[in-house]
Order: C-alpha cells, then sequence, then structure tokens
C-alpha cells in the first residue's frame, strides 16, 4: 500500500526572490484524509503539484527535499499515471469534448479498454450524479457539473492516493457533501486523500488531519476526533438543499414584502439549446438589501443574474432594472446601473497595472484619465490595494485577483451590484472585509444579489435568501426562516 | 451526431476516414470553378440523400461568408487583374471563386463526415494509424469551440463593464483588443494546465493502438476515393 513522506521539501519557481514552500516535512499513511488548508498564495498547490509530478517536471524551479512513496526508501518523486488521482486547482479546463470521453482518457491510458472501461464509467458517473450526462458536451455543462467530470476523471482509475485541489469550489452543499461521504469510503478502504481548500470548513468535520499553510511554510498540524462520526453528519449538516419544489411555501414572510423594488422578472422564461434554463420565474429584490441567491449545480442561478445585464434575453417574461423593462436596453446602459463581478476574474483582466485595471470601467465610459486615476487609487486604498497598484494583475493570487476585479466594478458606483460565487476564489479572511464593506455600501443605498453555495455566506450576511431548482423558484423569504424550514427538511 | 436517415452501409470509420483524405486531396487537383462547382453539389446531394443537408448548411454558413469575402477581395485587389467590368477585375474573380469553392468543398467533405460520425469513434479510428494522432485531433477539436466561446463570455464581462462596440472599424478594432488580450492570456494557462491534465491523467504509450479488419465494403469505399483522386487528377490537367 503506498503511503508518502515528505522531508524538507522546499521549492522556488523559477524566476522567483522567496520560496513558496519552505522545509515542507509530514507524511501519509493508507486510510487517512488530510485536509490541507491556508489563504490562496500560501503553497497549498505548490505541494500538490509537488506530489503530482508536475513539479519539476512541467513546473520549472528549484526544488530540494524529499518525496517518498510507498515502501520504497529511494528518493524519487511520486510516478505518474495510476497511482495518482489528481484534480487540479481549475476544474473548468478539460482536455476532449465529451464527459464520456474525458473520463475514458485516463482509463485509456492505463490500458483499460471495451466492457470493463464502459463499465468503469458507468459505476463513476452514477457516484458522482453524472450518469445523465455522459453525452453532453463538458461546455455546456455548468461550473459545478464540470467540477464532477474533473473529480470523476480523478477516481477513476482506482488510485490508491488522491490528490484533490479545491474539489468543491463549484458545488453546491449537497453535491458536496456526497463528494465527502464518497472520499470518506475510499479511506475507510485504504486511499490517502489529500483536500487543499481555502475555506476548510465544509471538509472539515470530514477529515483525520488538518495541515494549515501559510507563508509556504507548514505551521499547524492537528490530528482531530472529530465530534461527530461521519455517518451521523447527515443529520447534523444543516447545509444540504431539500427539495422544496412540492412544498408550500406560502407561509414564509418577506415573499411578497417589497418595499421598491429595484430588480424585477416577471414570469420569465430562457431555454437554452440543450432545453434547461430558467422556468416562468417571479422574483424582485428590494432596494437596499442583501438577496443570496442559492441552489443546486445547474439550478440556473447565472442564467438568472445575466438577464439583470442584459447578457441574456428572455424568451418569454419580462425583466426591469429599476423599474424600466430591460428589453430594448442594451448591456452598456444598464452597466451603469447593475455592477456584476464574474465568477472568473482572469475572463476580464487585459490591463497591465492594477491602476489601469481598476480605473478602466471609468475610461470605458468616458471618464478623462487623470480623473479616473484618481478615483481608482482612493477605492484601492479602501481595500488595500495601494501597494501593488504598479503590479501586473496577473502576478497576484486569485483571491486578489478577484478584489482588483470587484474594485473594478465598484469604482463606477452601481446602484446594485451582483456577485457570481464571491467565495470561489476570495480567501475567507478577504471576504469577511468585503462583505463588511458591501454592508456599508447597501446602508447607503445599494442593492446587492449575491449567488453562492456558501450557505454560512447567505446566512451571515443576506436579509432574505431565494432558492432555485431545476431552473425554478422553489422558495424565497427572510434568510432565517427559510434556513430554518431547509433544515427542517433536511430532517425529514 | 445527428441520426442519419440511411445507414451509410456499416462501413468502417477508418475507411471512411481514409476515404475522405483521398476526396480532400483530389480537390487539390481541381482547377476549374465548374468542377468545383459539380463536387459541391455532388456533396450537398449526398448530405441532403442522409437527411443531413440542414445541419450542414448552418455548419458551412460561416464558410459561405468567408468564401464571400474572398471572392470580393481578388476581384478588387488581385495583382493579375487585366481585365475589368468597372472595377472588378475577371482575373482576381476567377482565382477567387475557385479559392473560394475549393474551401467550401473541403469543409463540406469533412462536416459530412463528421456529423455522420460521433467524434469519439473518429479519434478511436485515427489511433489505428498512431495512437498520439487520435489524441491529437481531439485536444485541437475541443480547444476550438472552446476558443470560440471564451470570446464570448469575455466579451460579455467587458460589456456589463461598460465596453461599448463603436461602428467605425477603429472603434472596433480597440474594443476587441480589449477581448482578445484576456483570451490570448487565458488560452497560454489554458494550455499549461491542459498539460498538466495530460500528465496527470498518465498519458503514455499505454493508448491501445486500434487494430481494423477491413471488409468488402470497407474496401470498395476505399477504392471510391482512389477513383475520386484519379479523376481530379484526370481533369486537373
Amino acid at each position: 500500500m503506498a503511503s508518502i513522506t515528505i522531508r524538507n521539501l522546499s521549492f522556488t519557481y523559477s524566476g522567483a526572490v522567496f520560496p513558496a514552500l519552505k522545509k515542507i516535512n509530514f507524511s501519509a499513511t493508507p486510510g487517512q484524509m488530510i485536509l490541507i488548508s491556508g489563504n490562496n498564495g500560501s503553497g497549498k498547490s505548490t505541494l500538490m503539484a509537488c506530489l503530482s509530478g508536475i513539479i519539476p517536471e512541467l513546473t520549472p524551479g528549484k526544488l530540494e527535499g524529499q518525496i517518498f512513496c510507498g515502501d520504497n526508501t529511494d528518493p524519487k518523486l511520486l510516478e505518474d499515471g495510476p497511482s495518482l488521482g489528481v484534480v487540479l486547482q481549475d476544474s473548468d479546463v478539460y482536455l476532449l469534448e465529451e464527459v464520456y470521453e474525458e473520463l475514458a482518457f485516463p482509463l485509456q491510458n492505463s490500458g483499460t479498454n471495451g466492457l470493463d472501461l464502459d463499465k468503469r464509467i458507468q459505476e463513476v458517473a452514477s457516484s458522482l450524479g453524472l450518469s445523465e450526462l455522459l453525452q453532453r458536451r463538458i461546455r455546456s455543462l455548468s461550473g459545478g457539473e464540470r467540477q464532477k467530470v474533473a473529480i470523476g476523471a480523478a477516481l477513476i482509475c482506482d488510485a490508491p492516493i488522491l490528490l484533490l485541489d479545491e474539489p468543491v469550489e463549484q458545488l453546491d452543499p449537497l453535491s458536496a457533501h456526497n463528494l465527502f461521504h464518497t472520499l470518506r469510503k475510499l479511506v475507510e478502504n485504504g486511499k490517502i486523500i489529500l483536500l487543499c481548500m481555502h475555506n476548510p470548513i465544509a471538509a472539515a468535520p470530514w477529515a483525520d488531519r488538518i495541515l494549515c499553510f501559510r507563508n509556504g511554510e507548514l505551521f499547524e498540524e492537528t490530528i482531530k476526533s472529530p465530534e461527530v462520526a461521519p455517518s451521523q453528519l447527515n443529520q447534523t449538516n444543516r447545509w444540504i438543499f431539500p427539495t422544496l419544489l412540492n412544498q408550500d411555501n406560502s407561509n414564509l414572510t418577506g415573499a411578497e414584502k417589497v418595499e421598491h423594488s429595484v430588480l424585477e422578472v416577471r414570469n420569465l422564461t430562457y431555454r437554452y439549446d440543450t432545453q434547461s434554463g430558467l422556468e416562468n420565474i417571479t422574483l424582485k429584490v428590494n432596494q437596499q438589501e442583501i438577496l443570496a441567491l442559492i441552489g443546486p449545480n445547474g439550478s440556473g442561478k447565472s442564467t438568472l443574474v445575466k438577464h439583470f445585464v442584459g447578457l441574456l434575453r428572455p424568451l418569454a417574461g419580462k425583466v426591469f432594472v429599476d423599474g424600466v423593462d430591460t428589453e430594448k436596453v442594451p448591456t452598456w446602459e444598464l452597466a451603469k446601473q447593475v455592477g456584476i463581478l464574474f465568477q472568473n476574474p482572469d475572463d476580464q483582466i487585459f490591463n497591465s497595472t492594477v491602476l489601469e485595471e481598476i480605473a478602466w470601467s471609468l475610461f470605458a465610459r468616458g471618464v478623462p484619465k487623470s480623473e479616473a486615476l484618481t478615483e481608482a487609487r482612493k477605492l484601492a486604498a479602501e481595500f488595500d490595494l495601494q501597494s501593488m497598484l504598479d503590479k501586473h494583475p496577473h502576478d497576484l493570487n486569485r483571491s486578489l485577483r478577484q478584489l482588483v476585479a470587484l474594485t473594478s466594478v465598484l469604482i463606477t458606483k452601481p446602484k446594485i451590484l451582483i456577485l457570481d460565487e464571491p467565495t470561489k476564489m476570495m480567501d475567507l479572511e478577504l471576504l469577511k472585509k468585503v462583505m463588511k464593506w458591501l454592508e456599508n455600501y447597501r446602508d447607503q443605498g445599494g442593492t446587492i444579489l449575491i449567488v453562492t453555495h456558501d450557505m454560512m455566506l447567505a446566512e451571515n450576511y443576506s436579509d432574505r435568501v431565494a432558492f432555485l431548482d431545476s431552473g425554478r423558484l422553489a422558495g424565497i423569504g427572510m434568510t432565517g426562516e427559510l434556513l430554518r424550514l431547509m433544515k427542517m427538511a433536511n430532517q425529514t | 451526431m445527428l441520426p442519419v436517415k440511411r445507414k451509410l452501409f456499416n462501413i468502417n470509420i477508418g475507411a471512411q476516414a481514409v476515404s475522405v483524405l483521398l476526396v480532400l486531396l483530389s480537390i487539390l487537383f481541381l482547377r476549374t470553378w465548374s468542377t468545383l462547382s459539380i463536387f459541391t453539389l455532388v456533396s450537398l446531394l449526398i448530405a441532403a440523400y442522409h437527411g443531413l443537408l440542414i445541419p450542414l448548411l448552418k455548419r458551412l454558413s460561416p464558410i459561405v461568408f468567408l468564401g464571400s469575402v474572398i471572392i470580393i477581395l481578388h476581384t478588387l485587389v488581385n495583382p493579375q487583374n487585366r481585365h475589368f467590368i468597372l472595377f472588378f477585375g475577371l482575373e482576381g474573380f476567377n482565382y477567387g471563386l475557385i479559392t473560394a469553392l475549393r474551401l467550401l468543398d473541403i469543409v463540406t467533405v469533412t462536416q459530412i463526415f463528421m456529423l455522420v460520425n460521433p467524434l469519439r469513434n473518429i479519434i478511436t479510428a485515427l489511433s489505428w494509424i498512431h495512437p498520439d494522432l487520435g489524441t491529437v485531433l481531439g485536444l485541437v477539436l475541443s480547444i476550438l469551440p472552446v476558443m470560440r466561446e471564451q470570446m464570448e463570455v469575455t466579451l460579455n464581462a467587458q460589456i456589463a463593464r461598460g465596453l461599448r462596440i463603436g461602428k467605425y472599424p477603429w472603434q472596433r478594432i480597440k474594443a476587441y483588443l480589449v477581448v482578445m488580450i484576456p483570451i490570448v492570456i487565458k488560452s497560454l494557462i489554458r494550455a499549461q494546465i491542459m498539460a498538466q491534465l495530460l500528465h496527470v491523467r498518465g498519458y503514455n504509450s499505454k493508448r491501445e493502438k486500434r487494430k481494423i479488419s477491413w471488409n468488402h465494403t470497407d474496401r470498395l469505399v476505399i477504392a471510391g476515393g482512389f477513383c475520386v483522386l484519379l479523376i481530379s487528377l484526370g481533369y486537373g490537367k
């Protein structure tokens, strides 16, 4: 059985001044799930890259120390191939066009073909809820569905060691719970599983050990006895979405408690080529409120919010922004009132400095350059970005890039702000700072719509919650009340 | 892959692929617009016979647009223009028409092949020649629609930030620069991550080299491809 031992591992990326890993020592034996947490840029992914052989095979740099695997005492890096199952941090990148091909690829590389290959694919797809998606093109899937495909490709060869980098980043709570459940079973069968997560809260109850990284150093290790046995987690985990579609939610307060709505959809229907989409949604968002939009992967959350900025137009129904029907309003015009932060800041970053990137939204609106840059400096100071203004945005870690993207949206002072999965890239510490700023923004008259899987974010910061399921509005109400209802439904 | 109304007589994909390659080669030897037009017509009739005409035409519409641009450009600025109607050069028009039709024929034949056969089967068939060939084709074919999608995603993100695409060419160029830079950067990042995925998913020489056994129909189809090549060589002279 494989085991992992790391001795004095240090790594410095080519061209970097400071090492990304500093004398790391730890070991892992079969039957352990180890959670590695730490902020973005702390060294977690670098460690995974060293273990998987990406460093130094594909990524140049100075590698020191030793990684041992199995019973072999010769210092060598772990071999690639079926001895490892790896999920990389960016699960939106895939190799082949269809889900089936993507899952087949690692098996074919291990020499498996024919009926054995098909059987194994069906097995893994079933465990991850991908059976009906096998013939789908991966680019037509939602972010969470793509993440499941990436996880499937890692699990498919039944490797003794699994390295999973942010495996639940885009998964809804139920899918995340099911995944941890599956991983726990694999651990009980003798596998070693290393999980890297910048937000460890969801995974902590399932892990045997927790390692914490900061600035490339391992500074804390906890061998924990879970307070709750994994078998009991199903009952106590309040973050699982129940099916609310068939329930009577008319008793919920807040559903129709509309004072002045700034965003509204009436009987909105939208369909993609795959026939999934939105079905007859009616929803209002009040001025000066924070509304959390939650729901399982593929339920239509991102599809709905794109209608508010005119990136999608309804097949049927109406969309109103501040009382104005958006049907004939161009997107750039809507952008004056609605600011949207997309999931991936790399989709929009193109300037060579952070300062220019933040100011660009004003340049695009015709604001003189000097004025735009002055505004950008002021706003950057509010988010502690002053020391990074001359840096290239791609030199920053993911969390800071997301913050730069957010700042470039806030600089235009939109009345309405839409955040699509802000916790996907942001560290917990940074997110708290941002949410505090946004609460002030709300108190000064702004409206915020947050699309999220993070139930703690929804519970701690939102005034109301709207729950989407299979393209329909399954429930809407005051946050405490709706979450209480969900917890009750989960326990029945 | 779309359902084909009439079965292709159980022709092995490998035989189809070889035949398609021979036909593509033959297109290069056709030198007049009339023979290329006949070739186009025959391809469309074959597609219609198999119930693929509508999806084929949808896929060909950007190529038709591109072909029109090629014809117009050559008509106006081909240096070999000697005879003119108004300011349209006849030699350039002829050259542009031949080039456009050749492009259309190449795309038509490959699209018919891809509409009839699932990509997965094409890749498996190509691994008969070499296992890497199928993988490379699969990777290339998966990247192209991703880049197109990325263009749309990035354009949407920038428009949502306030980007206006103006009417004038210099305004459009400036706007597309805002879109192209993130696309190029993301493509480079994507390529790096794909290399990592190939590595961690164990891409190696254990991939099975597919063995193919040809039946009578397969041999006839390949022979047919050779015939088309020989005919085009004859017409090309």
